[in-house]
């Protein structure tokens, strides 16, 4: 059942990169460029899910997280984002545009010094998506950009690990890790990089060639468990497919 | 008496008032033995609490993400409360710990793999308490604010879904039972006595450091 709808399921698709390197232009310009082609797009960002939510904004208010509760957290967001937006959606043939996915946490985590093993772990059963594009740019140009237009968050600013008082000084310096742990997962998994110091226009234009040319990673080699997980948890999915 | 080493005691079960009972009732055997002891108690971080209160259309739960909620609130019991009682030399009664969570996961068809590496941030008990319990084909009630098993039981009977209570908790139960074997058996409440004695005594009884993996 599941080998049969890889070929009808829409194409998940991960913007990746730090702060400030663009990925909500773009994943807005795609979303209209694909929309403008009669595809229907659903959207999921970071720490969106409805459920989750109020549960971190609460807790980050009164700065009460540990690096390994605000990553377990950030899991539950992302596990209840995948079972009730991001698969739902892509088994009825949609494309999904995943504003920061499992990378975020892996690099963030991980730059707050948890294990890769552990993280990649309490992020299984995993659902890989079929093309990550990495937008890439030194740490120097990430916190130049964040402090033209705000100041950095606590945890956004790494405050909770550096132990540093200046928002921004603890940026330049967490972010760094991020970096370089975000380049060190882009050689791991492959990630199609974009460089995001290019003009907002050509990066575009990359980024519609490589949705172009995707293709599904397929289903029943890399996410198996986690689509049947989802389809033994949600009959009517379930009965949809063995009619679909 | 002199306190013992710090240590940290769990207690695992499938009824969750029981096993807030049990905690109290250890607890109170360990008083009258002039030992210092604190019981952490399930949903301390208020998440079950929170994630109960939200709109039901929200509440679209897996048994997995069930899993990773109580990770994150046995995170937090364990910095706010079990590893200062323990550095304060205080015994510290979890209930419940490890096993409640493993075994549920195991009775919702999660792997003892994914389980097990998921909760290894946290530090081993000296010793765990499993308690008895006899009927199998009980199901939970829908108590959120009772314990682990049963504020499952009413988030995820509120998905469209639903949950099969009667057959998790009967598989939860073997599971339990599976798992005291290798922690030394059962108890019951009047068992705890036993209990309080072998804590106080400087050696535990047992083997203090058990592997979840074996």
């Amino acid at each position: 059942m599941i080998a049969r709808r890889d070929k009808t399921r829409g194409l998940l698709i991960a913007l990746e990169g730090a702060d400030g390197a663009g990925k909500t232009t773009q994943r807005k310009l795609l979303k209209t460029w694909l929309e403008s082609r009669g595809q229907t797009v659903v959207s999921t960002r970071w720490a969106s899910s409805p459920l989750v939510k109020p549960l971190i904004a609460t807790r980050k208010r009164i700065r009460v997280f540990s690096p390994l509760e605000y990553s377990l957290l950030h899991a539950i967001d992302f596990r209840h984002r995948i079972e009730t937006e991001v698969l739902p959606a892509l088994w009825a043939g949609q494309t999904v545009l995943a504003d920061r996915y499992l990378f975020a946490a892996l690099a963030r985590d991980a730059a707050r010094g948890l294990e890769l093993d552990w993280l990649l772990h309490a992020y299984a059963p995993l659902l890989w998506p079929d093309l990550v594009v990495y937008f890439a740019m030194p740490a120097q140009v990430s916190s130049r950009r964040v402090a033209a237009t705000r100041q950095p968050r606590f945890y956004e600013s790494g405050q909770d690990v550096t132990g540093i008082d200046d928002p921004l000084t603890s940026y330049r310096r967490f972010i760094d890790r991020v970096i370089r742990e975000y380049d060190n997962l882009s050689t791991i998994f492959q990630f199609v990089t974009v460089n995001a110091e290019e003009a907002v226009y050509h990066q575009h234009q990359k980024v519609r060639e490589l949705v172009e040319a995707a293709t599904r990673r397929p289903w029943p080699d890399y996410s198996a468990e986690a689509v049947a997980e989802w389809l033994r948890n949600d009959p009517v999915a379930y009965k949809a497919g063995l009619h679909g | 008496m002199a306190d013992p080493q710090p240590r940290l005691i769990a207690i695992d079960g499938s009824d969750g008032r029981a096993v807030s009972e049990a905690a109290v009732a250890l607890q109170r055997e360990l008083n009258d033995r002039q030992i210092t002891s604190g019981v952490s108690h399930w949903d301390a971080s208020g998440l079950f609490n929170d994630v109960h209160s939200a709109p039901i259309a929200h509440r679209d739960l897996s048994p997995r993400t069930l899993l990773l909620l109580y990770a994150a609130d046995l995170a937090f019991r364990l910095r706010w409360e079990i590893e200062p009682a323990l550095e304060r030399g205080a015994i510290v009664i979890a209930a419940p710990y490890i096993s409640t969570a493993v075994t549920f996961g195991l009775a919702s068809g999660l792997s003892r793999e994914w389980l097990l590496t998921l909760l290894r941030f946290a530090p081993v008990p000296a010793r765990t308490a499993v308690l008895r319990e006899g009927q199998r084909d009980q199901p939970w009630k829908r108590r959120s604010d009772r314990g682990f098993g049963e504020c499952c039981t009413t988030l995820l009977e509120d998905t469209p879904e639903g949950f099969a209570r009667r057959k998790t908790r009967g598989r939860m139960i073997g599971a339990l039972s599976t798992a005291a074997e290798k922690h030394g058996g059962q108890y019951r409440l009047k068992d705890l006595t036993d209990l309080a004695e072998e804590i106080t005594r400087k050696k535990p009884a047992r083997s203090a450091q058990r592997d979840y993996a074996e």
